[in-house]
């Protein structure tokens, strides 16, 4: 069974983004022990730094392992623009784990 | 008492900006518990860039034990509105409060932080989008750019004020620029962690080239002003970065960058980014 997750949900207006990434990071964790595909939709997502990327990315790797970030979670993007600053953010922090 | 009279236009091109500079040196120099005045009554041109510079310096003055005084300008008509939609004459002078909301306004009024969150961006897209259609590429772009410059602050710059922002949108143009300031201990000193020794002028190359951090904190991937100034180039617009003893331009047009070491420091990081979102002269859109 796949599980849908929103980055949406896990962002608030006054919250601090990179606290929004840790959360939406360790809810992808939790998740994806009992499933074998985690999706994660950044649709509506806006005003995030790469720092947020770098955040959730680094969450799901160092709890669940690099393989698991690489293959077992989908990222869904909404726009190139997020799709660039985000991949960008994938890449440098699968070759910090190299 | 110091009084620095400023006669002329402080628009958002770096020549102005670095006149500025120059001209804010001493006030920068005084001792804690200096009075000082900047007399802007006669200047006929203040942007985003301008005004953050005066609000930093005058929180800045403030936590110092220093009396800042500060005359702002009452003409042209469109000056004293943006002293007012800015914020400047609430901040300075006890005017109105800024109503971004009003119909006039093309400001995003000055705003003290010291924290990334998640609506940074919210005030500057609502003035856009009163203005122009705002695709979804754009919006995100405007707010990673701004994020990124936010989130570095939060994360590097040590800076006693936090970080001070303002932004402006040039309906004639579909230009938005972006002015955010900090008083912290700058890129330089915060890149020598991890590259020691390295020059104010190089580590604004390395920054601006991507994948160098000072790493402050583990999330650090050194992509932060890379990013923003990949934002700027492919949306026709430039970016500034003073830090230091050094500045570093790039914009569309000049997508390698020119350098310049300062001839008096600027004790923080400033940066000021141009994006526009409107429609080119072939009616495409960034």
């Amino acid at each position: 069974m796949t599980i849908a997750l929103k980055a949406l949900d896990f962002t608030q207006p006054s919250r601090s983004v990179v606290d929004s990434a840790r959360a939406l990071g360790d809810e992808v964790c939790r998740r994806v022990a009992s499933s074998p595909t985690v999706v994660v939709a950044f649709d509506g997502l806006r005003g995030v730094s790469s720092s947020y990327f770098n955040v959730l990315f680094q969450t799901i790797r160092d709890t669940a392992g690099t393989e698991t970030l690489r293959s077992a979670v989908e990222f869904r993007y909404d726009s190139d623009a997020q799709r660039t600053i985000a991949q960008r953010s994938l890449r440098a922090v699968l070759a910090s784990a190299a | 008492m110091l009084t620095v009279p400023i006669f002329e236009r402080v628009d958002d091109r770096w020549s102005a900006v670095q006149r500025f500079l120059r001209a804010l040196a001493p006030i920068i120099a005084l001792p804690d518990g200096a009075h000082w005045c900047l007399d802007l009554s006669e200047c006929r041109y203040i942007g985003p860039d301008a005004a953050t510079l005066i609000y930093s310096t005058v929180l800045s003055a403030r936590q110092r034990g220093q009396r800042p005084v500060v005359h702002l300008p009452t003409e042209p008509p469109a000056l004293d509105a943006f002293c007012t939609f800015s914020g400047l004459r609430h901040y300075l002078a006890r005017g109105d409060r800024p109503r971004p909301d009003h119909p006039l306004s093309e400001t995003v009024p000055l705003q003290q932080f010291y924290q990334a969150v998640g609506n940074q961006s919210a005030p500057i897209v609502r003035l856009v989008r009163r203005h122009v259609e705002l695709d979804d590429d754009s919006e995100f772009y405007l707010g990673a750019a701004l994020s990124e410059v936010v989130q570095n602050i939060e994360d590097h710059a040590q800076s006693p004020i936090g970080g001070v922002s303002c932004a402006r949108f040039l309906s004639g143009s579909g230009e938005v620029r972006v002015a955010v300031v900090d008083r912290g201990i700058g890129i330089a000193a915060t890149l020598s962690r991890t590259h020691p020794g390295v020059g104010a002028r190089e580590a604004l190359a390395l920054v601006l080239q991507g994948e160098h951090s000072g790493k402050s904190h583990e999330r650090n991937m050194g992509l932060g002003l890379s990013n923003v100034a990949a934002i700027v180039r492919n949306h026709r617009g430039d970016l500034v970065v003073v830090s230091g003893d050094a500045a570093a331009e790039t914009s569309s047009a000049d997508p390698g960058g020119s350098f310049h070491d300062l001839p008096t420091r600027f004790p923080g990081t400033a940066i000021f980014f141009r994006l526009n979102v409107g429609r080119d002269a072939n009616g495409r859109t960034p």
